[in-house]
């Protein structure tokens, strides 16, 4: 295995050897995979083998011989957040399978402003690739190109950025919308029958694609055959954490005491925000919850949601990560990579299956 | 009553009382942040091979000139007496404005002097509240902060507001002779700050205000208009940062400079000024700036997880704010 | 020790007549005394006696209801410290008023320092500070580089007062001067009070402590309840008639 640098390295590796424990190709086991394994790409039962309950589908088949020195570097919005760990783990897991080196900083909590700082640092590395997840990214065009270094954006588009790999949002959304109208159909029927009945698109105003994502939830769900009365979008603001949607949330359920709520959370942390603030404001009976994410925080809500999330689009983030590390790959041998729409609902009867670990 | 006694007490001193000296502790705590910044160096030299690279501390040298520019208004204007924590929405105050104001076609001069007269509001403001109302500066950059950092969600309408022209502030990312021009900015601003303070009236007049107001009141200072001035170069440097903020990223966030409260007052405490005014250096502010952005730069180096790195980052304000508790302790003995 | 000196010639500060009250409090009644060049003058009285009420007129932070000030035959109104000290008149405050992160040159030219353009001219200011402190014999203080919140009580005390000389003032008021310092410490300060009568200035000493001003006032004037109970040079008093003064009032001395 390659090491990717220092300290995290050690701990990144061990969790990857954990996760890997229960593989049944030995192909990654060697020192040197990418030496190792001899001619040809890696196929997509690879992945699937290497990536286990991650179950990642690939977004570019990784040819077994790569350049010695690839080097990719990664700035991380969050590492204090669910989704953006999982997608760390997941990046620094397929780094070591396709033996390539990976350098990572972060911003601490959504700082975007160091986002140019924290590449100048991790330019020393010379990195080929690197990829961050940010609003404003045009200063970091002009470094990149400046440096002749590929400019990955992750999880957001950047204009003039060499590429691009995210969940396609519309999609996304859309069946967001259509799982949440699964869900309030039969209440519609039932309890919720004669009651006004409120869309809400929980979003980042700041951030267009996630507004993008809600916006297309309302889609799905009116795509469905449900028309609500109306459609909301409160701002959850800079960073979209559990803590703003209950905040979010709170407010909204008190000026909106009798209604019914159908709501798209742009992310399991504004999802989760907001059940709370339905639990603590002991609304269980008049909302229904979908989020788009399923990282720990989002899969452990079940636990305790009284059956209010009726489902979380499953983003994979730790197969986020894996496949940003193929695509820049793909993108530093000039090569196309594909981005697959989510197709995978978690709900709270196959969360046990799909994520066994948890 | 036998009040003779006390003149033939009262006889001229024969010998000079020896000359008041800091004690060996008064000087370790003095020196400790030279020694801190030092062993880093070394630490990070011997752990890392890129560190100890001119690219890299170059890009060191980048990196805190942000953070450097703010400490330095910070630490003036607590000479002086006030804490001023409004630094972080003067940065997202300007960077949005600028890119609003280029964004309606005016050209980015024009739309600099604008977030510089915001800046200026924006320490006139905190001025009437501090001077005028007599609200303790926290509580007045506090409030004054929080309502900056709103008009710039409000003039941004909460979007990211990516500048038209970003080449306008290209010069923010060309290197002269090398070296950054924000790290140049940043030296010019060390510089004219530690002439201002330790030889200038101006200066001499700050640490005055800020080590005894009602004595620099008696003595014919202008307290109020120090105050003014302190502020005022506070929130205009906070302006010089959130441009070259922008000229970095290419766009205007109303989030920008949330991040800086904890760097810029960990570098400012690292120096070891205390929060009472009347002392303090910027010569000693930016050790304790560089002494953060070597931290930051060489954790990133050693793949050091963040959370290790806010651990480290913690542990070194927890030290130098014991340390300020000791000098404070020692000096009221 | 030149103790019993006479003061000659016209008076430098004379007080005529001065009254002040707070609502219906009356601090002050019909107070006049004289003090002249080269003296110094020892002002007591029991705690509320007017003492500090006199003091603030003097050098300006009060206006007195009537009455009349002169400084060498000019009447004064004082609107402000600022107004007091440009007549001449200086008050030394129990607070010191230093600014304890400086050294000794920076507070004994603070707002007044000697400067080059926008710059301070350091060494000019350390060589006056120099020559101030050793006019007052006060030449083993450090002129620079030493923060004077480091300094002992009465080394404090010895800068506040010289810090009057570098003002100008002919006339020095130090408020309770000996408050919180020890016994030698209080004779220092006592000590330099003669350096600055010696140097021609006058000098009003606040003090309820007649025993630490016995040997160096020149005249006793005690407050009592607001009004002069008496003025007595020392050669022609005793302790015990000023501690009759001070207790009793002038009814029954």
């Amino acid at each position: 295995m390659k090491h990717i640098s220092g300290l995290s390295s050690a701990l990144a590796i061990s969790a990857t050897v954990l996760l890997m424990a229960g593989c049944a190709t030995a192909s990654n086991d060697s020192a040197e995979p990418a030496a190792a394994a001899g001619e040809g790409r890696y196929t997509q039962q690879d992945v699937t083998d290497a990536t286990g309950i991650h179950d990642v589908t690939s977004v570019f088949s990784v040819p077994k011989q790569l350049p010695d020195d690839l080097n990719l570097a990664y700035i991380n919005p969050s590492l204090a957040t669910s989704f953006f760990k999982a997608m760390s783990d997941g990046y620094k897991a397929a780094a070591d399978f396709y033996g390539v080196d990976l350098h990572e900083a972060d911003l601490g909590n959504f700082n975007f402003a160091d986002a140019v700082n924290k590449y100048d640092t991790l330019a020393v590395f010379e990195p080929e690739v690197v990829g961050i997840l940010t609003p404003s990214g045009a200063g970091l065009v002009d470094r990149t190109r400046a440096d002749g270094v590929k400019l990955l954006a992750s999880g957001i588009p950047i204009e003039g950025a060499d590429g691009f790999i995210g969940t396609p949002e519309r999609e996304t959304g859309m069946l967001a919308g259509t799982v949440l109208a699964d869900g309030v159909a039969p209440l519609l029927e039932d309890e919720w029958a004669g009651r006004e009945l409120v869309f809400v698109g929980l979003g980042q105003a700041a951030i267009p694609t996630t507004m993008e994502r809600v916006e297309s939830g309302l889609e799905g769900f009116e795509a469905a055959g449900i028309q609500p009365a109306s459609a909301e979008f409160p701002d959850l603001g800079k960073s979209a954490t559990v803590a703003d949607g209950t905040r979010i949330m709170a407010d909204f359920l008190t000026a909106h005491p009798d209604q019914v709520l159908a709501v798209v959370a742009m992310n399991d942390q504004a999802g989760v925000g907001a059940l709370q603030a339905v639990q603590a404001a002991g609304r269980q009976d008049d909302v229904r919850i979908v989020t788009i994410g399923a990282d720990e925080v989002g899969r452990s809500a079940f636990k305790n949601d009284d059956g209010i999330i009726v489902g979380e689009v499953d983003l994979n983030p730790w197969g986020a990560g894996w496949r940003w590390v193929e695509a820049a790959i793909a993108l530093s041998m000039d090569e196309e990579f594909v981005i697959p729409a989510p197709d995978r609902v978690i709900t709270r009867d196959n969360v046990a299956e799909l994520y066994p670990e948890d | 009553m036998t009040a003779t006694t006390v003149a033939q007490q009262g006889t001229p001193p024969t010998s000079p009382p020896p000359k008041p000296k800091s004690d060996p502790i008064d000087r370790i705590l003095d020196v400790g942040i030279y020694i801190a910044l030092g062993v880093l160096v070394i630490v990070f030299s011997i752990a890392s091979p890129y560190f100890l690279t001119v690219g890299n501390l170059l890009n060191i040298g980048q990196a805190v000139a942000q953070t450097g520019i703010l400490a330095a208004g910070v630490t003036i204007a607590l000479i002086a007496g006030q804490l001023d924590i409004s630094f972080g929405s003067v940065i997202a105050v300007t960077a949005v404005l600028v890119a609003v104001l280029t964004g309606a076609g005016l050209p980015a001069a024009v739309a600099v002097l604008g977030a510089v007269v915001a800046g200026l509001l924006v320490g006139i403001l905190n001025g009437v509240l501090i001077v005028n109302l007599n609200i303790s500066s926290i509580i007045s950059t506090l409030a004054v902060g929080t309502a900056v950092t709103g008009a710039a969600y409000l003039l941004a309408n909460g979007q990211v507001i990516p500048l038209p022209d970003p080449a306008a502030f290209s010069w923010v990312n060309v290197r002269v002779f090398g070296l950054p021009v924000p790290m140049l900015i940043a030296i010019a601003v060390y510089v004219a700050g530690w002439v201002l303070l330790a030889k200038t009236k101006l200066g001499a007049h700050i640490y005055a205000v800020g080590g005894n107001s009602s004595a620099a009141l008696r003595a014919g200072i202008p307290v109020k208009r120090i105050y003014y001035t302190v502020l005022v170069i506070s929130s205009s440097l906070a302006v010089l940062a959130g441009v070259i903020v922008l000229g970095r990223t290419g766009a205007g966030d109303p989030s920008y400079g949330a991040a800086d409260m904890f760097t810029v007052l960990g570098a400012v405490l690292l120096s070891g000024i205390g929060l009472g005014g009347g002392t303090g250096s910027v010569q000693r502010t930016f050790v304790g700036v560089l002494i953060i952005g070597v931290l930051a730069n060489g954790l990133v180096l050693l793949g050091v997880q963040s959370y290790y790195q806010q651990l480290v980052n913690g542990a070194v304000l927890v030290l130098a704010v014991v340390m300020e508790a000791i000098r404070r302790k020692r000096r009221s003995r | 020790m030149t103790i019993d000196r006479v003061p000659t010639g016209a008076p430098l500060l004379s007080v005529q007549g001065i009254s002040k009250s707070f609502g219906h409090i009356q601090a002050l009644t019909d107070v006049s005394f004289d003090i002249a060049p080269g003296e110094v003058l020892a002002l007591l009285g029991d705690n509320g006696a007017g003492k500090s009420t006199l003091i603030k007129i003097l050098s300006g932070l009060y206006a007195n209801d009537t009455g009349e000030i002169r400084m060498r035959g000019i009447p004064q109104r004082f609107h402000s410290p600022a107004d007091a000290k440009a007549a001449g008149i200086a008050t030394v405050y129990q607070d010191l008023a230093l600014v304890d992160t400086r050294d000794v040159a920076a507070n004994l030219f603070l707002g007044r320092e000697y400067t080059k353009g926008p710059f301070i001219d350091v060494k000019r200011n350390v060589a006056e500070s120099r020559r101030v402190l050793e006019g007052l014999k006060l030449g083993h203080l450090p002129a620079s580089g030493v923060a004077v919140g480091v300094m002992s009580g009465g080394q404090r005390q010895a800068v506040a007062v010289a810090r009057t000389v570098v003002s100008g003032a002919e006339l020095i008021i130090m408020d309770e001067p000996t408050a919180a310092l020890g016994v030698s410490e209080s004779a220092k300060v006592m000590d330099l009070a003669h350096e600055l009568r010696d140097s021609g200035c006058a000098v009003i000493i606040i003090s309820h402590n007649l025993q630490q001003v016995w040997d160096f006032a020149d005249r006793f004037a005690v407050l009592h309840l607001g009004r002069l109970a008496g003025i007595r040079r020392r050669s022609e008093t005793t302790v015990e008639e000023i501690v009759q003064l001070i207790v009793y009032g002038a009814g029954e001395a």
